[in-house]
């Protein structure tokens, strides 16, 4: 991390608890700054989709901060097509912790919700979000929408920033099980979400406005489908804060004009990229620690090896049925490689493993995330058996001092040695 | 024998197959066979359930997608290819949410049916249920929070002297008495509604009635329980901790059996700071009391570090003190410090009246005729030195304590580290190792530093790492030390922060001799902290002021 950067987070970091407005102010001016700088003078080793991702997700974590009594706080699984039908921007959990982590403060709101009781097991991304938003940091937005997908995490961040905001939660139920009864259960709740949203921001969501989105979302699936295709004979140059982007682009920005643009130039990128050769070709599992510089400098925009895809950026790419909005929409959460077993998730890493020709996988077990920890071991075994070798990581995906860097550095590397000497 | 562990596991249908259950909820040796097989940092339940499954059982077993951590172990289970009935539980209870439970328990009865090759009959399933929440009419504990292991429980139960009722996720099971008539669906539709409606688990979307758990006068005291690696009732202690007008302690447990051994010495705190607490008085002594002057109390403190004797006379003088490395043998140590206290004094053994011990080893010490936690001691040999003492910093080799008083020096509440080393003795040790410096040198080393060095690891070994990387990365000596000091005085103060505290500060322990750390807690306090001469015998003269208390009841 730079110098000017950990200075910058330092000083954020020491107004949080009695300044918090002069936290805000800085941090607002600093993603300013950054957007700025990432729009006019981008780096010049980014393909044109990462540094269009770069700026939009830029702007997408600035506007609810500039505009909170417009956004709504939701979790990453959150459907978000009824927010934009409404002009509302969302603001979630990772993305956040991520830009604050780029910010260089991430340690001063860890602490603070230390103290504040939160537990020290508890998942960094959701610490830092409480954090900010109790340190009176991050302003209070108009709603919180949350599913129970795909963490526990959910149930209680959200429960206590709505109560200490005062501000009205929709917690949208999302079970393990994909029935005809589950998809009718969840499209009861999506419809109970367009009634909320339409009350608490005090007006009517248009048909044909979501409607415009779900076709725009369908073209951008279309578009990312055929990445796919083209990545399984490339080798496209990538970096962990770029897929990291792309997750704001599954996910959150998902049916937007602006990710529809960004899934245009990933797939042109990914047309005029290298033909695939001797690289070493990994799909990564769960999120990205694209602040560590020891593990970032292996791959950013490494011809050697080839970060392909994380799997949570093609956790559930189907498309919506815009005359039954609701059911699609459920169906698309329950279709999710998230919900249920962990071996449905694991199939998926393998399929798409299979399809894009991966040399092995690295299975990152982020502090805190039961979920992906508690698949560690049977996913390695399911893994193996299929013949692709897997390396289980721990680390944390925003929190700099909970990790054992050399040691990370030293596993991930001999890893990649050993896919070298088989290749 | 058809095992289950969660109380919205539909048990009552399990009679109606007239199946036997076990709620399964017991402490492990180890986790050896679940360490194999999940990751180590999952809830310490969901790894006792595992290595118990693994190690001994094959046969059915009921669970709920409760948490991650249950959802991935059923998961495990499956692929080792034992009978796991999974249920998927809604997070909410309302109309949709009963009925898709509803057709959760359907498919339950099908698919036990199958297994069992038994019918379900509804008029069993009727006669089991009507299963009521344990009360008491008089003043009780309350245990609260994460589920908690039958172990536990039961050493609660056998050392309080008030009625222990238990409403731990486990314990709060409530189901209403069958409706007489209706069939499979309508009984299940019924069924489904009292399991959602029962008092809420933190994984439920709706939690608003647990608030009435804690919503009874005769409530005088709350163990609040969590599990280490479930985050869900930390969240709910943190909200209440400072709510209630009951004390409260909370503790965790990491489902093993020593856990429930290395808690004995914070429940045994708890109770004796009871109203209704029983002391040692009529107990028998070394020899006949003596109330003049010439008779002498003895406190000896068993620390992990550290083994001291204090003698007082009937004045509460400080007659003789010693303070010596505790060696192998807790027993040893505790008598080599008593003997040379006693020489120091110029008395024999027969003289003392009474001898209480405290710290770790107090039970291993044969001679002392009581023992009292180190908790209690530090708190009386604090109020003992100044009256106006209200919060105890005690850091000590192997924990750290903040103990709050009250204007009469009773412990109103106190907070412990839990098992990580940081912010205590042994975390400074294990640095000053690294930095190649006694432990004397890190003490001042750290006051002439020029650079804020953040030490961000709040795990020791992570710590140590990250200060092996700083000496590479050529950083300055003080610089290194002034940022761990900085490191302990935060996990100290944060610990605080869970009991609250109030002015005056006292600093006991060894780590008081720390001239840097104190600095850094003065610091992080903004308030002047008290410094007894000698703080490492604080524990040991609350022992003796003890001694001589219970000689005058």
């Amino acid at each position: 991390m730079s110098f000017i950067i950990n200075k910058f987070g330092g000083v954020v970091g020491k107004s949080i608890q009695k300044k918090p407005q002069r936290s805000l102010q800085l941090l607002k001016a600093g993603y300013y700054v950054s957007g700025k700088q990432m729009k006019h003078l981008p780096n010049q080793k980014l393909l044109p989709h990462q540094r269009y991702a770069a700026v939009i997700s830029n702007g997408a974590i600035r506007a609810p901060l500039e505009r909170p009594e417009n956004s709504a706080v939701v979790s990453v699984f959150m459907p978000c097509e009824m927010l934009h039908a409404s002009d509302i921007t969302p603001q979630f959990t990772e993305g956040l912790a991520c830009y604050l982590n780029g910010a260089g403060c991430e340690q001063a709101f860890i602490h603070l919700a230390e103290d504040k009781g939160i537990p020290q097991t508890y998942c960094s991304y959701h610490k830092i979000l409480l954090g900010a938003a109790l340190s009176g940091v991050l302003p209070k937005p108009r709603f919180i929408a949350n599913t129970t997908l795909a963490c526990d995490a959910n149930n209680n961040t959200f429960r206590t920033l709505s109560d200490f905001w005062g501000v009205p939660q929709f917690t949208l139920d999302v079970p393990d099980r994909e029935t005809p009864d589950t998809v009718a259960y969840v499209a009861g709740q999506l419809s109970d979400l367009k009634s909320f949203i339409e009350e608490v921001m005090g007006k009517k969501l248009k048909d044909e406005d979501l409607k415009t989105i779900i076709r725009r979302e369908n073209s951008s699936i279309q578009l990312y489908r055929r990445y796919f295709e083209e990545l399984a004979k490339k080798n496209l140059p990538n970096n962990m804060t770029s897929e990291m982007y792309k997750i704001f682009m599954t996910h959150i920005l998902f049916g937007t004009k602006a990710a529809k643009r960004y899934f245009e130039l990933l797939l042109k990128d990914t047309q005029t990229a290298a033909d695939s050769g001797k690289e070493i070709r990994i799909i990564w599992v769960h999120t990205l620690p694209f602040w560590q510089d020891s593990l970032k400098n292996i791959f950013n925009q490494s011809g050697k090896y080839h970060l392909l895809c994380c799997d949570m950026n093609f956790d559930s790419m189907i498309e919506l049925d815009e005359s039954r909005p609701y059911e699609a929409m459920a169906q698309k959460l329950l279709c999710n490689t998230m919900r249920g077993p962990g071996k449905r998730r694991t199939e998926k890493i393998l399929e798409t493993a299979k399809a894009l020709h991966a040399d092995g996988i690295v299975y990152f077990c982020h502090w805190g995330c039961k979920q992906t920890l508690g698949n560690a071991y049977p996913a390695k075994e399911q893994l193996d058996n299929a013949g692709i070798p897997i390396l289980i990581l721990d680390g944390d995906g925003c929190d700099t001092g909970n990790v054992n860097d050399g040691q990370m550095h030293t596993r991930l590397q001999a890893f990649l040695e050993i896919l070298e000497a088989r290749k | 024998m058809t095992e289950y562990f969660c109380k919205y596991v539909p048990v009552e249908l399990l009679a109606g197959f007239e199946e036997e259950s076990l709620l399964y909820n017991f402490s492990a040796e180890n986790f050896d066979a679940a360490d194999k097989i999940i990751h180590r940092n999952i809830c310490s339940f969901s790894k006792a359930l595992l290595e118990h499954r693994m190690e001994k059982c094959s046969g059915p077993i009921i669970l709920t997608n409760c948490c991650d951590s249950i959802k991935r172990s059923g998961d495990i289970l499956c692929g080792q290819v034992q009978k796991v009935f999974m249920l998927d539980l809604p997070h909410k209870d309302g109309p949709c949410a009963r009925q898709l439970y509803k057709k959760e328990l359907i498919r339950f009865i099908r698919e036990f049916s199958e297994y069992s090759q038994k019918d379900f009959d509804c008029e069993k399933f009727k006669a089991a249920c009507g299963k009521q929440l344990e009360e008491a009419k008089i003043p009780y504990i309350l245990l609260m929070g994460a589920r908690m292991s039958e172990e536990l429980l039961a050493y609660i139960k056998s050392a309080s002297l008030l009625p222990i009722v238990n409403r731990t996720c486990t314990g709060n099971r409530k189901i209403g008495p069958a409706p007489l008539v209706g069939d499979t669906d309508k009984l299940m539709d019924w069924y489904a509604k009292e399991l959602l409606f029962q008092p809420p688990c933190m994984r439920m979307t709706d939690t608003a009635a647990r608030k009435e758990l804690i919503n009874d006068p005769n409530i005088c005291r709350i163990i609040y329980n969590t599990v280490s690696f479930c985050d869900y009732y930390l969240f709910e202690y943190s909200r209440i901790a400072k709510e209630l007008p009951a004390p409260i302690l909370k503790i965790e447990t990491d489902y093993t059996v020593q856990s429930v051994a290395q808690l004995k010495n914070r429940l045994d705190a708890f109770f004796e700071n009871l109203p209704t607490h029983k002391t040692n008085a009529g107990l028998p002594c070394t020899q006949a009391i003596r109330n003049d002057d010439k008779c002498y109390f003895a406190g000896i403190d068993s620390g992990s570090t550290s083994t001291n004797a204090v003698i007082l006379d009937g004045e509460k003088r400080i007659v003789s003190f010693a303070a010596l490395p505790t060696g192998i043998s807790v027993a040893e140590s505790a008598a080599k410090a008593f003997d040379i206290a006693l020489k120091r004094a110029g008395i024999s053994k027969e003289q003392i009246n009474r001898t209480v011990s405290t710290g770790y080893g107090r039970a291993g010490i044969g001679f002392s005729d009581w023992d009292v936690t180190e908790i209690t001691c530090h708190a009386k040999g604090a109020f003992f030195l100044n009256p106006g003492v209200r919060t105890v910093i005690d850091i000590g080799g192997q924990d750290s304590k903040i103990i709050r008083l009250d204007a009469n020096g009773n412990v109103k509440d106190f907070a412990m580290n839990d098992k990580c080393a940081a912010g205590t003795g042994r975390f400074l040790e294990m640095m000053a190792q690294s930095l190649g410096i006694t432990l004397e040198e890190i003490s001042v080393c750290g006051l002439k530093w020029n650079e804020e060095i953040v030490i961000s690891s709040m795990c020791s070994v992570f710590a140590q790492s990250e200060v092996v990387s700083l000496i590479a990365a050529g950083k300055k000596l003080p610089d290194i030390v002034h940022g761990l000091n900085v490191s302990v005085a935060s996990r100290v103060i944060t610990l605080g922060g869970r009991v609250g505290i109030e002015k005056e500060y006292m600093m006991t322990g060894g780590v008081a001799k720390n001239t840097g750390v104190v600095r850094a807690i003065k610091e992080k306090l903004g308030y002047s902290v008290l410094l007894p001469e000698e703080p490492e015998i604080c524990g040991a003269l609350g022992a003796a002021l003890i001694a001589r208390e219970e000689n005058n009841t």
